[in-house]
């Protein structure tokens, strides 16, 4: 629906009325021009261009030539107006993606619009950065604009919306004022039931020491790991919190094997050094960026559902491949965890993000491994979808594994955690045990708090 | 029939139709050229499909045509699957041909029906090695395999004129810059089927045809090829060393063309000379992008450019048309390819920056 209201795709029927007047947007330059202002999840920035340069692009009515002075006066203004500490001189690909993704919203305010629509914008900001971009948004709706906000959080419908739409499968289920419903009933229009408050939370017994961290170090070209020891028993869900950008993705490459370590030891059971692809036998790796490690887009679904574990799975034979049993074993896969999928021989590349996911879930999860370490298992799932990634995770739990859940997203790691480690500028910044007080605590620790004072 | 068989079936026939209409505007492009150069059309065309195809005679040179570049080009669409350009056919093939003829010079003609497979064997490792050195430099250095095998191409061809002009060459060749002709029991049979005579190098490439089939689209290793191809990270994360394939992609498309070689001398020409290929290397370029990097496709585009060439040394012979004509509609078609493809070789440029940059993360890049 984004990319039909940005001129990106054409509504196959139905029309848009735009100020009462039915309207057909073609391109994204009719949708500027009709005053209609994008935010995507994923940014267009080019990345091998400053923040200025950046902006530059985005501006009509430019000059011949490049008065970058006047770029970095402009982005710096609308930094003043809307905050934000981005350096106009810096190249996008050396940003975090919370910082990318707050240039393209500046980006887009600045361009002067009478409708804002944001797709997902507050997944990868700050708390902060969050309410400032919700302070903005109300400016907005004083001054007369609109804004759409496409989002699956409830806090941020309640936090500024007065109208909710909700969508399910792609169809309309139901228009609300906000202040005229409550969580509950959004949450039973976007799954279509009503969701128990079951916790997923583990009986409380560790057995032996799966993995274990001492005074772990890893450079990082944006944020590095600095000595953080600890460990994952068998019996238990340990998440990792944090804002996006402290440390988390360099842990977890170094942890995979996808990064190097730079000082420190790693154990995995009673095994002391880094990863080694004969693990995979047991350990099962969720990469937090599904597109660059998790699958071949090029490739089927079903030779993506076997990568690295063909051998393990005795899918060859003389190094020739068994298709018919790794197809089969495929199929079997995919309905297991529910992938929405035509055909075990398309490329993954034709599913949703969510399907994609569900597909490397469905790759990892299934030889019953003792250890899973997990990167944002959730992103791009619906509720219902996610619910389920959660339920596998403390199924691993429950059959004596262990799991690293790392997640941006504090809910679901305070639905599954048996204990939260919170990680703050490359450090281990202290550990919190679910209970009433867990978020505030969390809460302090990822904003760079030293709890141990208090 | 299943969803499955429809699928595929839709994406093989959407590749396919590219392809065909490329050639086919390609030669309406070309039969145009020819109009506007004057050539008389009503007598070019009909010799230039019976130069082609018209008798015994022209098949079997259309054949001939065809056998060094369907080699080579498998050899090509094994790299391109990797995400990798051998332009070194040329180079590669001189070289084995060089090797093979050193070889059989030295070994005492007696050996019968071993020998002939013994030099193929001896190509096809030259090949092999002037080509995996050209992955090895991808994969340690960070070099890029589209220069570096050009530039392998000169040093080739380079050392097979030395050896041709020098140490090789044929005393009784009356000046010519050849060696002697490679001894009989090294030569390759012409399988005798009526009157038609059909040279084995055609039964060679239809085996590796085979071969590159079963490697790229049944094997484990063809599985990492393509993943190599389709998204280096992962393939890196996924346990198989990208640089590894690398070297043993461009190893099997050097060793390809290295076969190509050896079939080319032993098969068709006898001897090498300075003039032993004409750009056979380049053409096959074509003939794997034409064939869409897949076995069965090369076979077939290899066909269409073997005939092409046949094809136009007897309209050149009856018609008085330029044979380098032909090479006009060779370019032609390439450079429809290109716009044809223009997507798909962005998508190749960017996924060859994430190869560089996976094979710098695996430690090779001395940075």
């Amino acid at each position: 629906m984004v990319s039909i209201l940005g001129g990106i795709l054409s509504a196959d029927s139905g029309e848009i009325l735009w100020q009462g007047e039915p309207v057909e947007i073609t391109s994204p330059q009719v949708a500027s021009e009709l005053g209609i202002g994008m935010v995507h999840q994923h940014d267009r920035l080019v990345p091998a261009l400053t923040v200025a340069e950046n902006f530059a692009l985005s501006l009509s009515g430019q000059a011949v030539l490049l008065d970058l002075d006047s770029m970095r006066g402009r982005f710096e203004e609308a930094q003043d107006r809307y905050g934000g500490s981005v350096d106009p001189d810096a190249v996008v690909s050396d940003l975090s993606v919370g910082q990318r993704q707050w240039v393209s919203l500046l980006r887009v305010l600045a361009q002067g619009l009478k409708l804002l629509v944001l797709d997902e914008p507050t997944a990868t900001l700050t708390p902060i950065e969050r309410d400032v971009l919700f302070d903005a948004l109300r400016g907005f709706r004083e001054r007369g604009l609109s804004v759409v906000l496409i989002t699956h959080k409830l806090d941020e419908v309640f936090a500024v919306s007065d109208e909710v739409t909700i969508l399910r499968h792609g169809s309309n289920v139901g228009s609300l004022e906000t202040a005229a419903t409550d969580r509950d009933e959004l949450v039973m229009h976007m799954v279509g039931r009503r969701l128990e408050d079951s916790s997923l939370r583990g009986a409380g017994e560790t057995a032996g020491t799966l993995l274990r961290l001492d005074s772990l170090s890893v450079r990082g070209e944006r944020r590095s790991v600095t000595d953080v020891s600890m460990q994952v028993s068998a019996g238990e869900i340990v998440g990792l919190a944090g804002v996006d950008g402290n440390g988390q993705r360099e842990l977890v490459e170094a942890l995979c094997g996808a990064r190097a370590i730079d000082d420190g030891e790693v154990w995995f059971g009673d095994r002391s050094g880094p990863w080694e692809h004969h693990l995979s036998a047991r350990v099962a790796r969720i990469p937090g960026d599904r597109h660059r490690h998790g699958l071949a887009l090029g490739l089927s679904l079903w030779e993506n559902l076997h990568l690295g574990r063909w051998h393990h799975r005795r899918l060859v034979r003389q190094g020739l491949i068994d298709q018919a049993r790794a197809r089969r074993a495929g199929n079997e896969l995919l309905r297991r965890f529910d992938v929405r999928f035509s055909s075990v021989d398309q490329s993954a590349g034709e599913l949703s993000g969510g399907n994609q996911q569900k597909t490397v879930l469905a790759r990892e999860l299934s030889d019953d491994p003792e250890l899973v370490i997990a990167m944002n298992p959730c992103r791009g799932l619906d509720i219902a979808a996610a619910q389920f990634v959660l339920e596998q995770l403390a199924g691993v739990r429950d059959r004596g594994g262990g799991v690293l859940f790392v997640s941006y997203d504090l809910d679901e790691i305070l639905s599954v955690a048996d204990r939260i480690l919170v990680m703050s500028s490359g450090r281990i910044a202290g550990e919190v045990v679910p209970g009433a007080d867990a978020l505030r605590r969390i809460g302090l620790l990822m904003g760079g708090e030293d709890l141990s004072q208090q | 029939m299943t969803i499955r068989n429809v699928r595929l079936s839709r994406i093989a026939t959407s590749q396919t139709a590219a392809s065909l209409a490329v050639v086919a505007l390609g030669a309406g492009l070309s039969i145009l050229f020819l109009a506007v150069t004057g050539a008389d059309l009503g007598e070019a065309l009909p010799a230039l499909y019976q130069g082609a195809f018209g008798d015994a005679r022209s098949f079997e040179e259309t054949l001939r045509q065809s056998i060094p570049i369907m080699i080579i080009g498998l050899g090509v669409a094994v790299g391109l699957r990797a995400g990798l350009f051998n332009i070194g056919g040329e180079g590669q093939l001189y070289v084995a041909a060089l090797a093979a003829i050193v070889v059989s010079q030295m070994l005492p003609v007696d050996i019968a029906v071993l020998a002939v497979l013994l030099v193929l064997v001896v190509g096809a490792i030259a090949g092999g090695i002037w080509g995996g050195v050209t992955g090895w430099m991808r994969a340690r250095l960070g070099m890029n395999e589209v220069i570096t095998t050009i530039l392998l191409n000169e040093i080739g061809f380079l050392l097979a004129a030395w050896a041709v002009h020098g140490p090789l060459r044929d005393r009784a060749g009356g000046g010519y810059p050849w060696s002697e002709k490679i001894a009989v029991p090294f030569r390759l049979p012409v399988i005798e089927i009526g009157s038609l005579r059909i040279p084995l190098g055609i039964v060679i490439g239809l085996v590796l045809a085979l071969g590159v089939f079963i490697l790229l689209e049944r094997s484990i290793k063809g599985l990492e090829i393509r993943m190599l191809g389709d998204n280096p990270a992962a393939t890196e994360f996924s346990g198989s060393s990208a640089g590894r394939l690398a070297i043993f992609a461009m190893a099997v498309a050097g060793g390809l063309a290295g076969v190509a070689g050896v079939v080319e001398l032993a098969g068709t020409q006898d001897r090498l000379s300075d003039f032993f290929s004409p750009g056979f290397g380049f053409t096959a370029i074509a003939v794997a992008l034409v064939g869409n990097a897949r076995a069965g496709g090369v076979v077939v585009a290899a066909f269409f450019f073997g005939g092409l060439r046949a094809g136009a040394s007897s309209m050149e012979r009856i018609a008085q048309v330029p044979a380098s004509t032909s090479l006009i509609a060779q370019a032609i078609i390439i450079l429809l390819l290109v716009v044809a493809r223009s997507r798909r070789l962005r998508v190749w440029i960017e996924r060859r920056r994430a190869l560089t940059e996976a094979l710098r993360n695996e430690g090779g890049d001395p940075e």
